[in-house]
């Protein structure tokens, strides 16, 4: 049975407007969802491993990388030597650390030029436009046509082989993937509502630039370097494995696993160590790369 | 349609031309040339040389007819084997690695759409899950790893297949299942990422509300549009492939293009290692206007460019 | 004689990563042969879920919680998607909203109206193709022959629309839903497309449900009306005793805020006051109360429900119930005539 006052009119207006859960801003909920990941933080955890394993091992292990002895060359992993011995009686595992040295330095190299060269290049390019947007657009086109790996070639022949050419190589080329990625990130934020807004309210286009566009594109940026530098680190890899990086009696992973390769049948150990270390060190570095996407990045789905 | 085509040829040219200069420019600012050599050869003997291969010339010269060679498909002369020419060496090895690259091509682009289309299809599923983890897991392999694993595996210990060389078709089996091995994820990729996106258009649903079979709705509502962002890459797969068969040679030992440059490496022959460079770059650019060409095909947007929307009555 | 389709207590919920929401509930509708029956409602009322379920083309966070849908006496819910491929085209078909994106952009037009021909019907490609010629003309695409041979982008919004509407009508179905059929298309067009739909239903004996929150257009086209708001029904019967007398003060606010001939110029446009709110449990209170300019205390107490306002109207309020007299005479007093537009 209805109440007395069931029928009597109540201010029901508004006062009763069920707030929304409270806004989260993007970072917030990229934060969040990093946080939540299961994925990254495995990634990050392999990650800080080999970190601490290239920067400690060296020092742990009591031998250095480049001590022959060749009374105790190719021997399976022991107590003295912890992943085994190389055809000149070279510690193993001092060396792969040292290899770990070399890809994170290779790593970091990309990066950091993926962030100076790609990101003022492309966000020039698209903070000018027009003409001059052609014109350097139209000039990575061309840079991009010639493989990669060519590119390194040559350069080596030019400049010798070893770590320089390979950094000299990123410099050329390595950065053409970001300039283009923050270019049209910037070129699509610049045509959204709310900077057509911000622009109708009188914002100068310094302001605009500063505030909307460059912080619009932080996310593909952090995204770009996290991938490219698995890339990287796989190239430097590929091209010691050719013999064309660096040179003996330095080791990197890709080199290391070059000497294995002949005496994969009789010592798989020699091939099989660096290879998981650089497979685990790429791996990480692409799911950490992917989870940043999905986090920070959703439209993002260029390769 | 033809200015589209034309534009982009034209472009072609231009990044050619490009890096036809620059390689020549590299080459020239090699320190030394190719006949120092620690023998201590007479000067009149290099000198004669350098007339013989025009090395005495000024430099726009020596420019010009690079140039000119270059575009009537004469690369010059080795510097290692003084008898031979570059184009020559090249075309001898090249056969070998177009059999391999073309192969793998093929089945990555085969079982990459599938394997993309069937990952998309189980979208959110545990075999959508297994598919991204493999992927994931691939691309991070370094193709040497992968192609040394199988030749050790299948080879070596369970000897169903031929360790290396080149000749019988079983010979070409493992090499080209470890070169495809990337490309085919990559396609797989960015083919289940296209077919999800696809998915969630509105004519799709139109093609279902139609009642039409589900084989009829892959085949011509979701695979041409999908296929689209997967064929402007096919420059990108090419040049995949293409470095990946250095490796892949070299493990195999099969005598290919990329055999050819480590040699050349090897010895200093500069002349041969830029004649490669080149060569390279020309496929590259042959394969991105091959597959602005398959877009174009596909895209009705690009054919009927010229014709405006005829005006609506309703 | 018996409903073509009948909808039953049709709930409708879906699941996100972090909650469920309910996006439709308690439904019920029939629809007769022949009759043109309209659903209004805003963008959260639910009938995006409604259609979608019709046609199985919920996505997979959609789930049915209860209810059936009975068409010719075949429980749509309960047979598998592969045995409704032959239904749908055929039977029931639907034109999509926006006609902009559709159609598939890679393949000719004709080739998409002659393929759901060939869907269902055994003849050849020439008489299919014949057969399409014959629908484009009927719905008013004139040079059928050469758009046929089209790709969708070079046809114009209104143009399209039409192609989907021949889609719909090729194997004269029995039943078709048009979701938000004018919504894209400008006024002038709308009419056209609106006559268009009048005149098919006529000719073919089909029924047709349009789903619109254009309440001009469908006062002019339809036979009965539902009125949803919030995943409830509030309100249903017959158009003229809808605008007549909107029995629900939603309905009521939908019509006022209708800008018309002989709106006084120098006040401000009725609007409802306040947004729709989702839905994360079954209702314990009017869905509409905060909004309403009627509301009593029992609104906020209980959820009401479906009753016979008079024959054949039915409206979801406690207006309406014995005890709130006083506030439905408040209610009925400032009701303005409205004249039914045609």
């Amino acid at each position: 049975m209805p109440s007395d006052n069931a029928f009597l009119p109540i201010n029901a207006l508004l006062s009763e407007q069920e707030l929304s859960k409270e806004g989260v801003s993007f970072w917030q909920d990229g934060f969040f969802r990093l946080k939540k990941s299961r994925r990254a933080k495995s990634a990050l955890c392999i990650l800080g491993f080999f970190i601490l394993l290239a920067f400690l091992g060296p020092w742990i292990s009591g031998h250095t990388y480049y001590d022959i002895n060749l009374d105790i060359k190719n021997t399976p992993p022991s107590s003295l030597f912890w992943l085994g011995s190389d055809d000149l009686g070279r510690d193993l595992f001092t060396r792969l650390c040292y290899g770990i040295r070399i890809s994170l330095f290779v790593g970091l190299a990309a990066a950091v030029i993926d962030l100076v060269i790609g990101v003022t290049y492309g966000a020039f390019a698209a903070f000018c436009g027009g003409k001059v947007d052609e014109i350097l657009m139209r000039l990575t086109d061309i840079l991009s046509t010639i493989p990669d790996l060519l590119i390194i070639i040559a350069l080596t022949v030019v400049f010798g082989t070893g770590l320089g050419s390979i950094i000299l190589a990123f410099i050329v080329t390595g950065w053409i993937s970001m300039a283009r990625i923050i270019r049209s990130k910037i070129l699509q934020t610049k045509n959204t509502d709310y900077v057509l807004a911000a622009k109708t309210m009188g914002a100068s286009i310094r302001h605009i630039f500063f505030h909307h566009l460059i912080p619009s594109s932080i996310g593909p940026m952090i995204v770009t370097m996290t991938l490219t530098i698995p890339l990287a680190i796989f190239t430097e890899a590929i091209l010691s494995f050719l013999g064309l990086g660096v040179q003996v009696p330095i080791a990197s992973l890709g080199s290391l696993a070059h000497d294995g390769l002949t005496s994969m049948r009789y010592y798989p150990w020699r091939l099989f160590f660096p290879s998981i270390a650089i497979s685990c060190i790429i791996l990480s570095f692409n799911v950490l790369g992917d989870v940043l996407r999905d986090c920070f990045d959703p439209q993002g789905k260029d390769v | 349609m033809a200015s589209y085509l034309v534009k982009k040829l034209i472009n072609l040219f231009i990044a050619f031309f490009i890096t036809v200069s620059l390689t020549f420019f590299l080459m020239k600012s090699i320190p030394g040339d190719p006949f120092t050599s620690p023998k201590g050869i007479p000067q009149e003997i290099i000198d004669a040389m350098h007339r013989h291969y025009g090395l005495d010339q000024p430099l726009h010269v020596q420019y010009s007819q690079y140039l000119k060679s270059v575009f009537k498909g004469d690369l010059g002369p080795s510097f290692k084997y003084k008898d031979r020419r570059v184009s020559e060496m090249i075309f001898s090895h090249f056969p070998v690695s177009a059999r391999l690259g073309l192969q793998a091509l093929a089945l990555s682009i085969i079982c990459g759409i599938f394997l993309g289309a069937f990952a998309a299809y189980f979208h959110k599923k545990w075999q959508d899950n297994a598919i991204m983890f493999l992927v994931t897991l691939m691309i991070a392999v370094p193709s040497f790893l992968l192609a040394t694993f199988l030749q050790y595996f299948f080879a070596i210990k369970l000897g169903w297949l031929p360790i290396a060389r080149w000749g019988s078709f079983a010979q070409t089996i493992l090499p080209t299942l470890a070169l495809s091995a990337l490309p085919t994820v990559f396609i797989a990729q960015l083919m289940r990422a296209s077919i999800i996106e696809t998915l969630q258009n509105d004519y799709i649903k139109t093609a279902k509300a139609k009642g039409l079979r589900t084989r009829r709705i892959f085949f011509a509502h979701i695979l041409p549009n999908a296929l689209l962002p997967t064929l402007s890459f096919l420059g990108f797969y090419v040049g995949m492939v293409l470095t990946g068969s250095f490796v892949i040679e070299k493990i195999y030992g099969i005598p290919g293009l990329g055999q050819v440059l480590i040699h050349a490496v090897n010895n200093r022959d500069y002349s041969v290692i830029m004649g490669i460079t080149i060569f390279g770059s020309a496929i590259f650019l042959f394969t991105v206007f091959l597959s602005d060409l398959l877009i174009m095909a596909l895209d009705p947007k690009l054919r009927t460019y010229k014709m405006r929307p005829i005006n609506a009555f309703g | 004689m018996n409903p073509l389709l009948e909808i039953d207590d049709l709930s409708i919920s879906f699941q996100s990563s972090e909650e469920k929401i309910f996006a439709l509930q308690d439904f019920d509708m029939s629809i007769y042969p022949g009759e043109i029956v309209g659903i209004i409602g805003e963008s959260g009322s639910g009938k995006t879920a409604l259609t979608s379920s019709i046609m199985r083309l919920l996505p997979s966070s959609g789930k049915v919680e209860k209810g059936t849908i009975t068409f010719e006496n075949m429980d749509l819910l309960k047979r598998t998607p592969k045995q409704m491929q032959a239904v749908y085209g055929n039977d029931i078909s639907m034109i999509f909203q926006d006609p902009m994106t559709a159609l598939t952009p890679t393949l000719k037009v004709g080739s998409q109206i002659i393929e759901v021909i060939r869907r269902h019907k055994n003849i050849s490609e020439k008489e299919a193709k014949f057969h399409a010629i014959q629908l484009l003309y009927e719905v008013g695409v004139p040079d059928a022959h050469m758009r046929l041979e089209q790709y969708p982008h070079e046809l114009s919004g209104g143009l399209r629309q039409r192609v989907l509407i021949a889609i719909a009508i090729a194997n004269n179905p029995k039943l078709i839903i048009a979701d938000e059929p004018t919504t894209s298309l400008d006024m002038m067009t709308a009419a056209q497309i609106g006559a268009l739909l009048y005149h098919l239903s006529r000719s073919r004996g089909a029924s047709l449900i349009i789903i619109s929150h254009d309440l001009r257009f469908v006062s002019g086209l339809c036979d009965r009306l539902y009125v949803l708001y919030a995943v409830n029904l509030v309100e249903s019967g017959s158009t003229s005793d809808i605008f007549d007398m909107p029995a629900h003060p939603y309905t009521r606010g939908l019509i006022d805020s209708i800008p018309s001939m002989t709106t006084d110029r120098t006040k401000p446009l009725k609007a409802i006051k306040g947004t729709i709110s989702s839905q994360k449990k079954p209702f314990t209170q009017c869905p509409f109360v905060s909004r309403c300019n009627y509301a009593m205390h029992i609104c906020k107490d209980e959820a009401p429900a479906l009753n016979a306002v008079s024959k054949n109207h039915r409206c979801a309020c406690f207006l309406h119930a014995p005890g709130a007299e006083k506030r439905l005479e408040e209610f009925t007093h400032d009701l303005n005539p409205i004249e039914v537009l045609s």
